[in-house]
């Protein structure tokens, strides 16, 4: 009798076991007439980094919200870590490892970088007003040890002179470095990055490649949307192609870029460039 | 001391010497100026909460004045007072501490009334809800007199603070040559301002105060790093409001009479004028701001009426003139006194 539940529970136990870490099942969403994102079924491997990329107006935004949960889908599911998601808030998500960043950088203009940092870092339960009042030791102490955090990421994408500085003080490119280490100060599991290499110099690009590729060999998970082909084919464990809000392909990097439709539909003027 | 800081206490004291000057700095002068102080004090105390409300969590509340409504019908109707056409006499239910605690409940409570449908409406939205909010209290306090003595109002409440008056601030009065009790309600006033300045200041160190500084900023990003903003910003509005119902509750001992009338929406606006004066965001702004504000309404008014005589002409000049002062003071030093640029302005 054991010995025949035994294999049963093991054959549930994969079964309900996803093999990525985050599933997307007959996901849609429409505006009005227009459908931005149909995806059929994706899967993010649990390891490596997986870039969703397409033409401009693939959907490749409106699938980051959809993941993050800004926007409510039409239709389907997401699944993350192995419980569906889909009605949860994007804090709710956030708070269980799904943080994202934006495609125009959403630093806080009017907080120091440090500032920026621990407004990432702070459990919910140290940000209560009771907590504040009435345990300032535990606060203090928790503020005390999320700084030293900080500075140690500021330290490792070389922003660490800046920590003083306002968030509105920040070029470009700095303001990408704080946006992404802010959502490092999160712990999250799974880090979404939207268009993390865009608009930045060459220098710091070179940088957030290195940085990413760190994160993901120290266990992290990384999906993230790129418009820039070469600079994508340089990251990606994984690439998941959107073209008019459909999954054109996915898979390996160069078994992708071979795949004939996606050279069609969207390699074809980036190709010659 | 910062040249900012220096430059806020020259203009403190300007004001000081502008009410004691026009009053010939004899003998009198003191008593000019204590109402001044009494009137910025208890409007200070509404503008530290509209500024925690407003300058730190960027809750745009155009209906502040409810707050003080609030706070200032439940202070006077829990003291022994009259109200009514017939000057009906009513018993005390509790001594003013407690009367104060339960008025300024009850104003934080008026905060998550109307927060709770309100507070995920965009700030705009919050600023329409409140004003017709404060609108709808003052018109109810007027057609209930059965509670709250209807245009006749409420009266005869102020023994209760009276009586508390320690025994130094009658010598204290006489060595001043100004009433104790008008003297005694300044020093209330104060020593709320200096409180609640206090009791705001060390919040906004905590992080709690630096997670309503960055909802201000922005909240998807908040939202994205996994906290949600919407019990802060009701904490927020509540708290600003408890702070509004302390102020009411003082403004009433201030006019010894509570009346719909008291409650418009200038209220509000005079506490936005006296926040944005003193700096938006900053710590000290709302006292500094009071006391520019009232010197300038009254002092300016005295000045109006010496060209254009006494009259309504007179009186409406000198709000003109405030005004003028507010927009050139938005256009040119948008921080107030003692706020900071980066508060208050987007563009660098």
């Amino acid at each position: 009798m054991s010995s025949s539940s035994e294999p049963a529970t093991t054959v549930t136990a994969v079964a309900e076991r996803p093999r990525g870490i985050l599933q997307l099942d007959t996901l849609s969403k429409s505006f009005g007439g227009l459908t931005a994102v149909d995806i059929e079924h994706v899967e993010v491997p649990d390891s490596g980094v997986t870039a969703l990329i397409g033409p401009n107006g693939a959907g490749k935004t409106t699938a980051f919200d959809l993941i993050s949960g800004f926007v409510a889908p039409s239709t389907g599911n997401v699944t993350f870590a192995g419980q569906v998601v889909t009605h949860w808030s994007p804090e709710r998500r956030a708070r269980h490892g799904l943080v994202r960043t934006f495609q125009l950088t959403r630093v806080f203009d009017r907080l120091t970088v440090m500032e920026n940092m621990l407004i990432g870092a702070m459990p919910s339960t140290h940000m209560r007003l009771t907590d504040s009042i009435l345990r300032p030791a535990m606060t203090r102490r928790a503020v005390r040890q999320n700084r030293d955090k900080a500075m140690e990421l500021l330290r490792s994408v070389r922003i660490d002179h800046m920590a003083d500085a306002l968030g509105r003080e920040l070029s470009g490119g700095q303001k990408k470095l704080v946006e992404y280490s802010r959502a490092l100060m999160c712990d999250p599991t799974l880090l979404l990055l939207d268009e993390p290499l865009a608009g930045v110099t060459p220098p710091v690009r070179e940088e957030m490649v290195e940085h990413i590729r760190a994160f993901v060999d120290e266990g992290g998970v990384i999906v993230l949307v790129e418009h820039d082909l070469p600079r994508v084919m340089r990251v990606a464990d994984h690439v998941v192609v959107l073209d008019r809000g459909r999954v054109l392909a996915q898979g390996r990097p160069d078994v992708v870029t071979s795949d004939e439709r996606v050279l069609q539909a969207y390699l074809g003027s980036a190709h010659h460039e | 001391m910062t040249r900012q800081r220096i430059v806020a206490l020259l203009v403190l004291v300007a004001c000081l010497l502008w009410i004691l000057g026009s009053n010939g700095f004899g003998v009198g002068a003191a008593a000019a100026l204590l109402p001044v102080l009494t009137t910025a004090g208890v409007y200070a105390v509404g503008g530290v909460g509209l500024n925690l409300q407003y300058g730190h969590g960027g809750l745009l509340n155009f209906g502040f004045v409810a707050f003080m409504t609030v706070g200032a019908y439940v202070m006077v109707l829990l003291l022994p007072h009259r109200s009514g056409p017939g000057a009906t006499v009513a018993e005390g239910v509790v001594p003013l501490p407690v009367a104060l605690v339960l008025a300024t409940l009850a104003a934080a409570f008026l905060g998550l009334l109307c927060g709770i449908p309100a507070i995920r409406l965009r700030s705009d939205y919050l600023a329409i809800v409140m004003i017709a909010v404060a609108e709808i209290l003052r018109i109810l306090a007027r057609d209930i007199p059965s509670v709250t003595g209807g245009v006749h109002g409420v009266l005869n409440y102020s023994d209760s603070l009276q009586d508390l008056r320690p025994e130094f601030v009658d010598g204290l009065a006489d060595a001043l040559n100004v009433q104790a009790f008008q003297l005694w309600l300044c020093v209330v006033a104060w020593a709320s301002l200096v409180a609640v300045t206090l009791l705001v200041k060390g919040l906004m160190q905590t992080p709690w105060g630096l997670m309503l500084k960055a909802v201000r900023d922005d909240e998807l990003a908040v939202r994205s790093l996994g906290k949600s903003p919407t019990v802060l910003k009701l904490q927020a509005l509540a708290l600003g409001g408890a702070i509004g119902g302390l102020a009411g509750g003082l403004l009433a001992f201030q006019l010894s009479q509570v009346n719909p009338d008291v409650f418009i929406p200038q209220i509000t606006f005079f506490i936005f004028a006296i926040v944005t004066l003193g700096g938006t965001g900053s710590t000290w702004g709302p006292a500094l701001g009071a006391v520019v504000f009232w010197t300038l309404l009254t002092e300016s008014g005295a000045l109006v009426s010496q060209v254009l005589g006494s009259g309504t002409a007179a009186s409406a000049t000198r709000y003109v003139i405030v005004g003028v002062l507010l927009v050139l003071l938005i256009n040119f030093r948008p921080q107030g006194l003692l706020g900071r640029r980066r508060d208050v302005v987007l563009e660098f």
